[in-house]
């Protein structure tokens, strides 16, 4: 069965904490029900949110440095 | 919502020194407590005299000038590469120190001869209400500084970092922005090298002596105005780096060794290194001060603790003929891009 758009889980793959308001996982669903759908669609814009099915293909080589 | 301290922000994008005063989106924020936006212009009032009894009828604003300061009472290690870029040495490329580690030092060291390219950032802050842009930020002066607790309190390193910019511009703030990773400095972990020689800094560590320490770099950056199109300023200058480090050391030989120095006119090679965790597995965060320069002022028994005698001295750099250097400034961190 094909996964509504609304229903696609995106990762948080940047370089710091999160992004303050957003889960860590997270779909345009429940960032809608969060009152932050814009923060997801800018966090997807510059990159920090990324599909989950593709966060594999994203990790980089280095080793995560701080929790 | 509306305008809480809670929502308020800072955060920064680097600039292309190519094109100084271009506004870029920001892509980091900076851990720290928000800061008074003060005004970048000012009215005069022309005094005339029109026959009431008003000083004016008018009002002039001839220039914008942001200036302020980054006040980060709470330093940590990944937000130097910015400040030493945008006011020491700029235009720098961390290196790996650890193959496959993220340990990337970032040498800040100023030329003394030749252009030190200072990168210039984009700052956006304000709250939820309005926020602000200032373009063509440098810093003009960077003030670190430490205090060892004695009872087991905080000993945080402060990070002070005066700066100028072009003009503020109502704007919204870049969003989505990450939280920054912060291994923050500690003053306790801070380490007092003291030599006679470039040749020799960093070589002979003075152990239980360093009590505090308060860096006070002065870039030479600033703003030029020329007549122009604009009321905000062209471009920047550089000029004479000055570095006065006052140390608090508990009274001891050494402590009396630096008097005699100062009296001799010894010249000092001063190492303060600040170290952090380790990354990786490679090297530990670091920040690195290396200057020279004669001891300006000493003051032995300045204060006293627990009946322990305290130690001021006041290092002002200078210009060593035979190293080639003032000083010399390095950070490891966990960042490669500024």
């Amino acid at each position: 069965m094909k996964q509504s758009k609304e229903e696609i889980i995106f990762a948080y793959v940047g370089d710091g904490l999160g992004v303050p308001g957003l889960p860590g996982r997270v779909t345009m669903r429940e960032a809608e029900a969060l009152g932050v759908a814009d923060i997801l669609k800018a966090a997807l814009e510059n990159g920090n949110f990324i599909d989950a099915a593709k966060v594999l293909e994203k990790t980089p080589d280095k080793p995560q440095q701080e929790a | 919502m509306a305008a809480e301290r809670a929502l308020s922000k800072i955060q920064y994008g680097k600039e292309t020194i190519s094109t100084h005063g271009t506004a870029v989106a920001a892509t980091k924020m900076i851990a720290m407590g928000a800061i008074p936006i003060k005004p970048d212009r000012k009215p005069v009032y022309p005094p005339v005299n029109l026959g009431v009894r008003a000083r004016t009828a008018y009002e002039v604003i001839y220039n914008y000038l942001v200036s302020n300061t980054l006040s980060i009472p709470y330093g940590y290690f990944q937000i130097l590469p910015m400040i030493f870029s945008c006011g020491l040495k700029g235009n720098v490329t961390a290196s790996e120190v650890t193959p496959s580690q993220a340990d990337y030092l970032w040498a800040h060291t100023p030329l003394l001869t030749g252009d030190n390219t200072p990168d210039s950032v984009t700052l956006e802050y304000g709250d939820d209400t309005q926020a602000f842009e200032a373009e063509y930020v440098m810093f003009e002066k960077i003030k670190i500084s430490g205090q060892v607790a004695q009872e087991a309190g905080e000993s945080p390193v402060a990070i002070e970092a005066d700066f100028f910019g072009r003009q503020h511009t109502a704007t919204t703030f870049t969003g989505a922005l990450s939280i920054p990773v912060c291994e923050p400095m500690n003053a306790k972990l801070a380490r007092f090298y003291l030599d006679t020689a470039w040749s020799g800094i960093g070589g002979t560590e003075k152990a239980n002596i360093l009590r505090g320490f308060d860096i006070e770099i002065l870039t030479g950056l600033h703003p030029k105005f020329t007549g122009s199109g604009n009321p905000y300023f062209s471009v920047h200058g550089q000029s004479f780096i000055d570095v006065m480090a006052a140390f608090t050391l508990e009274g001891s030989s050494v402590a009396d060794a630096i008097w005699d120095a100062m009296n001799a006119k010894t010249f000092q090679a001063v190492r303060l290194a600040i170290n952090g965790a380790q990354i990786g597995s490679g090297t530990t965060h670091n920040l690195t001060l290396d200057i020279g320069g004669t001891w300006e002022e000493v003051i032995p028994l300045a204060s006293e603790d627990r009946g322990n005698n305290i130690h001021t001295a006041m290092l002002h750099a200078r210009y060593d003929g035979t190293g080639a250097k003032e000083l010399q400034a390095n950070i490891t961190t966990s960042i490669n891009a500024m």
